[in-house]
């Protein structure tokens, strides 16, 4: 992931603080272990409670693939914060967590975001950046 | 074989080589998800576990219902159909807080201000949930001000789509929502007024089967129906898995309201044993009903449920309370408990739920009654052959539709025509032309001497079911050629004369 949209997550998550932002991330699946990441993209954060967690809307995450799909690029995974707590994921992450995609949490204390970590709800693969 | 169009969410595209749509020809959903383990194994795989159970982040919708294919079984599919899958994408940070955001605080701040209310019974609704049987018009203010006041869950449950003739009462919906499922609208309004609701639409209609499941979990029901064997069904769900429930009805400029199903409370059935005969009482539809009263009893429903949730002040369980909006006057009634109560008394003979249309009288259930029916060997008296062609309805009463009806009348058969609507609706529309007259039901019984026993007779209403009710009594009183004119004036109106109007 490029240093730009890295830093595009961090000023989202913050901004959201103290309640949990959420995005998806976009790019090629060129069939490597790694994909690139070229577009993060914030989600609205429907959860019933948003300081404690995040939900997606399925119809706005459909358009959103749809018109990503028309600039060549595909749904490679999510992010969101964690306001104040470690990025290790939850329970509730891995509970939702759809194999294939990456998963990237930020921890967000008192404000300002820390390290992320991008991991994988199949292979259990995780690996900090 | 029916044709399923199983729609893929994004995220799961790129397991069926990112596709939106699949085609699938089954009769059942396990056929379905089978043929998809072979067709597409890696895409049934993200769908379904190895023991065949849904994943927790996937949901399946057959047509807008939700199906649980480890738990329905083997769901028929009869016709073709449109499988929606939906991958919720969510999570949260680990721990749990039991205090109220700034945002929260100012937004409920005029309400945590009150006394014995507070950030504890404010995280007290949040964690909440009721829900609303009907999104209609008691359900709309219910649900408004119950999501306005931070009620975590709020789940609708309604089959219907929003009508032009909703509006005047059922204020979740605006005109841009015309036909759309009523659950749908409903959940965008909220969602608008507070998005921190979790809103739950459950486009079904609440049966005999279903109710248990659908009520199993809730906090509060809010009974919003406008039909009997509803309110008997969700009276006795409700008693049966011990959740509150705060009811509520409205006819014409009168309301209702109570609280039914707590533990030491009365129910529904303690109030009324046994419903009204069916068609006796009219609905909202041939009735009419104010738009505000719906409003005003609706928020007196939600003002009980936050009471129940919050545990707060006096519910209205053991009174009855009734509005007459006419001369703005509340009166109250002592429900006690009977301890005769088929449901909820100390011997209760209703253990699990029953058909509630066959309770209610509403769909035919026993044989007819050879006294009150028309002999039709009789030939013809008043030179139509009125009772050779008419049909019986599963009740029993002879009709004619309104083709057969024009018939008549073109060939200048003698009849008596009567309306038994109200004067209002004869001004909407009427068979004047024909030679109809206006006698309203109510008044049918004492103005039969108008009426010729040996005649031919058509009665007609609205829709038929009225009319069907008058037919029967005038068969018991010697009116053996009086028929009932299927689908009423607005079948007419339909089929016979596009230009006079539909209500």
């Amino acid at each position: 992931m490029a240093a730009d949209l890295r830093d595009r997550i961090a000023r989202h998550v913050e901004s959201a603080y103290p309640e949990e932002a959420c995005g998806a991330l976009f790019g090629s699946r060129s069939g490597r272990a790694r994909p690139i990441v070229t577009s993060a993209l914030p989600l609205v954060n429907r959860a019933a409670r948003r300081t404690e967690g995040f939900r997606v809307g399925p119809r706005e995450l459909e358009e959103l693939c749809r018109a990503r799909q028309a600039a060549g690029e595909s749904l490679l995974g999510f992010y969101h914060s964690h306001p104040d707590r470690r990025p290790e994921p939850s329970s509730a992450d891995l509970e939702s967590a759809v194999p294939g995609l990456w998963q990237v949490t930020v921890p967000v204390i008192g404000g300002r975001s820390g390290a992320r970590r991008a991991w994988h709800a199949e292979e259990g693969a995780e690996c900090p950046r | 074989m029916p044709e399923v169009r199983l729609r893929i969410p994004a995220s799961l595209r790129s397991h069926a080589r990112d596709r939106e749509e699949l085609v699938i020809e089954t009769d059942t959903l396990a056929g379905l998800l089978q043929q998809l383990a072979e067709s597409e194994p890696l895409l049934a795989s993200r769908l379904l576990a190895d023991d065949g159970t849904r994943r927790p982040y996937v949901r399946l919708f057959l047509d807008g219902r939700e199906v649980d294919a480890g738990v329905d079984g083997p769901v028929p599919i009869t016709k073709d159909s449109v499988l929606t899958v939906v991958a919720s994408i969510a999570g949260g940070r680990p721990g749990e807080s039991r205090s109220l955001t700034p945002e929260e605080e100012l937004r409920y701040h005029r309400q945590l201000i009150l006394p014995g209310f507070g950030e504890e019974g404010q995280v007290r609704l949040r964690e909440a949930g009721v829900l609303l049987i009907g999104a209609g018009g008691l359900g709309s203010p219910a649900a408004l001000y119950l999501a306005a006041a931070g009620v975590g869950r709020i789940g609708l449950v309604d089959a219907d789509t929003v009508d032009l003739s909703n509006l005047h009462r059922q204020i979740l919906h605006g005109t841009t929502s015309l036909g759309r499922p009523k659950v749908d609208s409903a959940a965008e309004t909220l969602a608008r007024l507070n998005p921190h609701v979790d809103v739950v639409p459950l486009n079904l209609r609440l049966t005999s089967e279903n109710a248990l499941d659908t009520l199993a979990g809730w906090d509060v029901v809010i009974d919003g129906s406008d039909n009997f064997p509803t309110r008997y069904l969700v009276n006795d769900a409700c008693v049966l898995l011990g959740i509150p429930l705060a009811y509520g009805a409205v006819f014409r400029f009168e309301g209702q309201a109570s609280v039914f199903g707590l533990p030491d409370g009365p129910c529904y059935r303690c109030l009324f044993r046994d419903p009204p005969p069916a068609g006796l009482v009219p609905g909202c539809e041939e009735a009419g009903v104010m738009g505000v009263l719906p409003g005003i009893i609706g928020t007196i429903q939600a003002t009980e449920a936050l009471k129940l949730l919050l545990g707060a002040g006096r519910s209205l369980a053991g009174r009855l309370l009734i509005l007459d909006a006419g001369s703005m006057e509340f009166r109250e009634i002592e429900v006690r408990r009977d301890p005769e109560c088929p449901i909820c008394g100390t011997n209760p003979t209703i253990t699990g739920l029953i058909d509630y249309e066959e309770f209610c009288g509403s769909r035919a259930a026993h044989p007819k009654d050879p006294g009150i029916r028309s002999n039709s060997s009789e030939g013809p008296a008043g030179g139509t052959d009125l009772m050779e062609s008419a049909s019986t309805d599963p009740n029993g009463v002879p009709q004619i539709d309104v083709a057969q009806l024009q018939t008549i009348l073109d060939r200048g058969g003698r009849l008596q025509l009567v309306d038994v609507r109200e004067a209002h609706e004869w001004e909407i529309s009427n068979l004047g032309f024909a030679g109809a007259r206006l006698m309203p039901l109510g008044q049918l019984f004492d103005r039969l001497d108008e009426l010729d026993p040996t005649e031919d007779t058509v009665i007609y209403c609205r829709s038929g079911s009225r009319s069907a009710m008058a037919v029967k009594y005038l068969q018991a009183h010697g009116f053996a050629r009086s028929v009932n004119l299927k689908g009423g004036i607005n079948d007419w109106a339909r089929q016979i004369d596009p230009g006079m109007p539909r209500y």
